[in-house]
Order: structure tokens, then C-alpha cells, then sequence
């Protein structure tokens, strides 16, 4: 397997993988057909991302990610008390690759407080930031957005902009980074994402079973290996395939500015209870947003598991469409 | 000028000469009239950038057929020789100065409104003290839209004496600004970091725009301004309602007091 395969780039190096005219022509048409049509609801797609995984199911070898972390994180002694942000999408097979990786080397996890607790009025926990390396596994959990859910995050950022006494990796969502850039005056860190899966990169991966194949995941992905290997999981395309159709779930157009507030609030969190949901829309008729949660649902953009609401692999494209055709403070990452 | 001579100015229409001329009127009419009805429902599909770009289509979609159409109706009715038209243009400029000056006048702005563009389709402007959104732009006269949906025709020629205040001119980005009155012993720091915890945290707020508070020492008290913008300026009522509703009730939590102004009785 290719080494450079799993490769930490610079956040601002980061750029979407070209796609083939074609399927841009056609992605294009569609959303014209959407726009259109909008208030056809249609259930085409709806359960595709709750359907059995059709054949083997892929999984990501984990060794070779893990290396990367390794030639990326030794560089860093303990003498050099650097933070590291690494900006991850979604899905990425990346999440627990870190966990691991830094439970494997001692790095010590910071003890966040409970979602459910940032809402209280009292005042925020005290932070305390270990004397070795240590590790926020996902940022988002000390993270609401509410005015009392925003202030331990603030005060992470506050502590760790002086220099801490010991390096520290933080493992933060991209639309949360997103969001905390453009908020908080540009966050002026190291940080690191993963380089976009090309056609050569899926087809090294074994993600896609041919060239035609990862051309339309690197299409329909945009170059997100997590994605792309939710997508080659629901449609089992085999590898003298040439015909290939990767159907994807569409937003519904109907409760347009809901459906965008639902969408992006779950991915700014990376998934939410509906109690937060309702704390974090407070200013949203419950109603509406409930509405609008079941016809997400419905159509196999947003799934509820284990009492939180979050955006699906199948979904996520299309919901990251929605919300660019907005203009709604999306990222490309 | 006697008759006989304003008459020799025109050509003589025969059959053919009145079918291109009803013609040229219905195809003008009719591409007006598609313009005027299609466009507003393609943009209101749309978002962003994108429905302003369509709106603002119409009103020069219109002038360019409004010309066309001119330009091939003069020669079916006058010889277009140097003498015919500054007789017709002179004969016209009397008939505009004495009977329908005012009328002229507000095509004219309406006109140079399409260059300029002081307001297009989209925008949110005050004219002569009257705020709305625009929604059409007509020959004679601007249509805006209140935000109590009253629809006010406003001819075009007010361009000519009053300022014209444009909130987003031409884009998505209009600042919407929360005011709150408190008492001059209120912190002024805990309420400034509390008021734009209020603006990140609202759904409605356009992240790559700053969020400012400005602050002012009044006789009464102190007045706060929380100034931040939405992603789309249709959404400027709710989202000054989401800031006041959710600030007033942060600074309530945080024990902050509110100015209290009595107004002085007159007898």
C-alpha cells in the first residue's frame, strides 16, 4: 500500500479533488430538477442509509494511519510544547485512529466537562491542562452553541493560546474549526487535515473496486475516504462494472431555512440530543424542527442513534450541498 | 410648423406597415411580460447571491426591449432623415414640457436607476422615509415591500430629491443592529462578551462577518449596540428578534439592570 496515502497537510493546503465535467453537468441538472420541483418530496433514496451493507463490507487498515501519526507526532519531542489542531471531516476513518494512537502513546486524554452540563449557569469547570502530552479527543464535546455553552471552549482557546507546558493535539471536526476561524479572529494554529483521496488513491486503498468505480466516489465524496467508503458499502458495484450509479439521498426542499439550521447544527457539533438541538435552536418552534428531523430522516440525510441526532455518510454530501447552494457558512474540508 | 408639414413628417402606415407594428408591440410585450412573471419565480427559488443576480435581470431585460422595440418602430412611422427627427424631437419636447413633465421625469430616473442602480431588485432601502425590500422595478415607479407587507409605489423621480439608504446594495450582506438600555453602573465588560456570545451562538447569524458591540454614555444611562449580520437579509426581523429576545434574557440572568427613563410630565 502506497505511503503517502494517509498524508497530514497544512489546513490551507487543502483542495477538493477535481471531478469529471460530466458528473458535474448531471449534479448540476439535478439541483436545477430540485429547484424546480420544490415541493416534491419524494422517498427514493429514503432508507438507503439504514440498508444492510450489501456484500464484504470495507474497512480502513488502520496500521498505515497510524504510522502517519507516528511521522507526523515523534517530530514533536516533549521539549517542544506545541499544539497541534488536526481538522477532520465527518466520518473520517481518522477519529478513532487518533484515540488509538494516542492511548498507545501515553498521551493524556483532558477531562471535558458533560454536554448536557456546559448549559447550566453555574460557573464553567476549571480547566486543567496536563504537565505531559495530552490529547482533546474531539473538541466538540465541550462545545454548545448556546451563550453558556460557548465558554468553557472559549477558555480552551484562552489557555492554549499561551504556551502550554507540554504538546497537545486537538482533534477538532472541520465545520467546528470552521466556525471558531471565522468567530473567535482567525485561530492562527498549526493545523493539519488529511489530503482528499484521489481516483489513485481510492483504487491504492482498495476503497473502490475499479477506476471507473472511484472516479464516481471521488465524485460523489469529494475526495473523503470515510465517505467514499460508506457510499462503496451501500452499492455493491462490481469490478467489470462499467455502468455505475451511486445514487445519492436528496435535502428535501420543503422547511428550507429549518432543514438548513437542523443540518448545519449537527454537523457543527458532530451530532446532537434533541434536547440540545431544541436548546441550540431555541429561537425555532419545536415543532418545525421536529418536522423537519423526520423528513431528514425520511429521506436518509439524518439518522437518530443512541439518543443523538447527526448527519448520515450517505447524507453528508448532499446535506454539504445544501448548505453551499446557501451560502450558510459551509467549509470545503 | 403647420399641419401640412407636422404631417409630411409622417410616412403613410398601410396594412403591412400596422402588422410589424402590432407585431413588434406583442413580442415586446409579451418577452416584458414573461420577464416580469418568470424571473421573480425562478429567483425566489433561489438563494443568496444567485436570487439577487435573477431579480436584478428584469427592470434590464425590460429596458433592452423597451429600445429594440423603439428603435424598430420610429422608421415604420418617420422617414429617419436628420430634418424628420428634430422636427419629431422638437415636437415631442414641447408636448413632455407642458403636458406630461412629471411622468417623463420618473421614466427618465427610472431610467438612470437601471444604470446607477441606487436600488435593484433585493435590496432593502429607505426612500423619503419609507424602509422595504424592492420588489419590482417598474418604468414609472419602484415597488417596495414594508415589513409590515404594505406594497408602496414609489415613482422614480424621488432619486432626483432624496437620498436613497441602501442596506445590502446589491449583495447579501446587511447589518442588523440589537440596541439594549442599561444603567451606567452595569459592567460594561461582562455585557460586552455576553452580547456577542448572543450574536455567535444565534442560528441566523453570516460567520464571516464581524460581530461588533458599540457602546454610548446617554444622560439616562448606557446604550449597547449589537451589531452583526444574517446570511440572508430576509431573515433581518427575526434574527434582531432572536438578538434581543436571547440577550435581554442573558443580561437578565447575569443580574444586569435595565434603563429605566421617565419621561417628564407636562402639564
Amino acid at each position: 500500500m502506497d505511503k503517502n496515502l494517509w498524508r497530514w497537510i497544512e489546513l490551507n493546503e487543502y483542495e477538493t479533488p477535481s471531478v469529471p465535467t460530466t458528473m458535474l453537468a448531471k449534479r448540476w441538472w439535478q439541483k436545477m430538477l430540485q429547484t424546480l420541483r420544490p415541493s416534491r418530496v419524494e422517498v427514493s433514496t429514503a432508507n438507503s442509509a439504514e440498508e444492510e451493507p450489501k456484500g464484504v463490507e470495507f474497512k480502513f487498515d488502520e496500521q498505515p494511519l497510524l504510522d502517519s501519526l507516528n511521522t507526523l507526532l515523534d517530530q514533536q519531542n516533549q521539549d517542544d510544547p506545541r499544539v497541534t489542531w488536526l481538522v477532520l471531516a465527518p466520518a473520517s476513518p481518522a477519529w478513532s485512529v487518533i484515540r488509538k494512537w494516542a492511548n498507545q502513546n501515553g498521551w493524556q486524554p483532558v477531562s471535558m466537562p458533560q454536554r448536557d452540563s456546559l448549559l447550566t449557569s453555574s460557573s464553567v469547570d476549571e480547566l486543567n491542562i496536563p504537565s505531559e502530552p495530552w490529547v482533546v479527543d474531539d473538541l466538540s464535546h465541550g462545545f454548545v452553541r448556546h451563550p453558556l455553552g460557548i465558554r468553557w471552549l472559549q477558555n480552551f482557546l484562552r489557555k492554549t493560546l499561551q504556551t502550554p507546558q507540554s504538546p497537545g493535539l486537538v482533534i477538532c471536526g472541520s465545520w467546528l474549526y470552521y466556525y471558531l476561524e471565522k468567530t473567535h479572529g482567525g485561530l492562527n494554529r498549526q493545523a493539519l487535515t488529511l489530503r482528499p483521496f484521489d481516483t489513485e488513491s481510492m483504487v491504492t486503498s482498495r476503497i473502490a473496486v475499479s477506476r471507473a468505480h472511484a472516479k464516481r466516489l471521488v465524485a460523489v465524496s469529494e475526495g473523503h475516504p470515510g465517505i467514499a467508503a460508506a457510499y462503496r458499502n451501500a452499492f455493491a458495484v462490481a469490478a467489470e462494472q462499467t455502468e455505475i450509479v451511486l445514487e445519492m439521498p436528496q435535502v428535501p426542499t420543503a422547511h428550507g431555512e429549518t432543514s438548513t439550521f437542523v443540518i448545519y447544527a449537527l454537523l457543527l457539533h458532530g451530532g446532537l440530543s434533541t434536547f440540545l438541538l431544541g436548546e441550540v435552536l431555541n429561537s425555532i418552534a419545536p415543532n418545525l424542527i421536529e418536522h423537519s428531523l423526520n423528513l431528514l430522516r425520511s429521506h436518509g440525510i439524518v439518522r437518530y442513534q443512541d439518543d443523538q441526532w447527526s448527519v448520515t455518510e450517505l447524507g453528508y454530501p448532499a446535506a454539504k450541498q445544501f448548505l453551499a447552494q446557501r451560502d450558510f457558512n459551509w467549509t470545503s474540508c | 410648423m403647420d399641419t401640412q408639414k407636422i404631417s409630411d413628417l409622417f410616412k403613410t402606415v398601410d396594412s403591412n406597415a400596422a402588422l410589424q407594428v402590432v407585431t413588434i408591440i406583442l413580442i415586446a410585450w409579451l418577452i416584458v411580460f414573461l420577464s416580469q412573471r418568470l424571473l421573480p419565480r425562478l429567483a425566489n427559488l433561489l438563494h443568496s447571491k444567485q436570487r439577487l443576480y435573477t431579480l436584478a435581470l428584469i427592470p434590464l431585460i425590460r429596458l433592452v426591449v423597451v429600445i429594440v422595440a423603439l428603435v424598430m418602430l420610429v422608421p415604420i412611422f418617420i422617414e429617419p432623415t436628420l430634418k424628420n427627427m428634430v422636427a419629431a424631437l422638437g415636437a415631442l419636447g414641447l408636448a413632455i414640457g407642458f403636458a406630461i413633465k412629471d411622468y417623463v421625469s420618473s421614466l427618465i430616473a427610472g431610467v438612470v436607476a437601471i444604470h446607477e442602480m441606487p436600488y435593484r431588485p433585493g435590496d432593502w432601502v429607505t426612500i423619503d422615509g419609507v424602509y422595504g425590500e424592492v420588489t419590482h422595478i417598474g418604468l414609472r415607479t419602484v415597488e417596495l415591500v414594508t415589513p409590515d407587507d404594505t406594497v408602496v409605489a414609489m415613482p422614480h423621480e424621488k432619486i432626483w430629491q432624496h437620498a436613497v439608504l441602501n442596506a445590502n446594495n446589491g449583495g447579501p450582506s446587511l447589518m442588523c443592529v440589537a440596541e439594549f438600555f442599561l444603567t451606567p453602573e452595569s459592567d460594561g465588560l461582562v455585557v460586552k462578551e455576553a452580547l456577542e456570545q448572543i450574536a455567535l451562538t444565534s442560528p441566523y447569524l453570516q460567520i464571516h462577518k464581524p460581530v461588533v458591540v458599540t457602546v454610548n454614555d446617554e444622560p439616562w444611562g448606557t446604550r449597547y449596540r449589537l451589531k452583526a449580520y444574517p446570511v440572508d437579509p430576509r431573515q433581518q426581523f427575526k434574527f434582531i428578534t432572536d438578538l434581543s429576545l436571547r440577550g435581554k434574557q442573558r443580561l437578565l440572568d447575569l443580574k444586569i439592570e435595565f434603563a429605566k427613563v421617565e419621561t417628564a410630565k407636562v402639564n
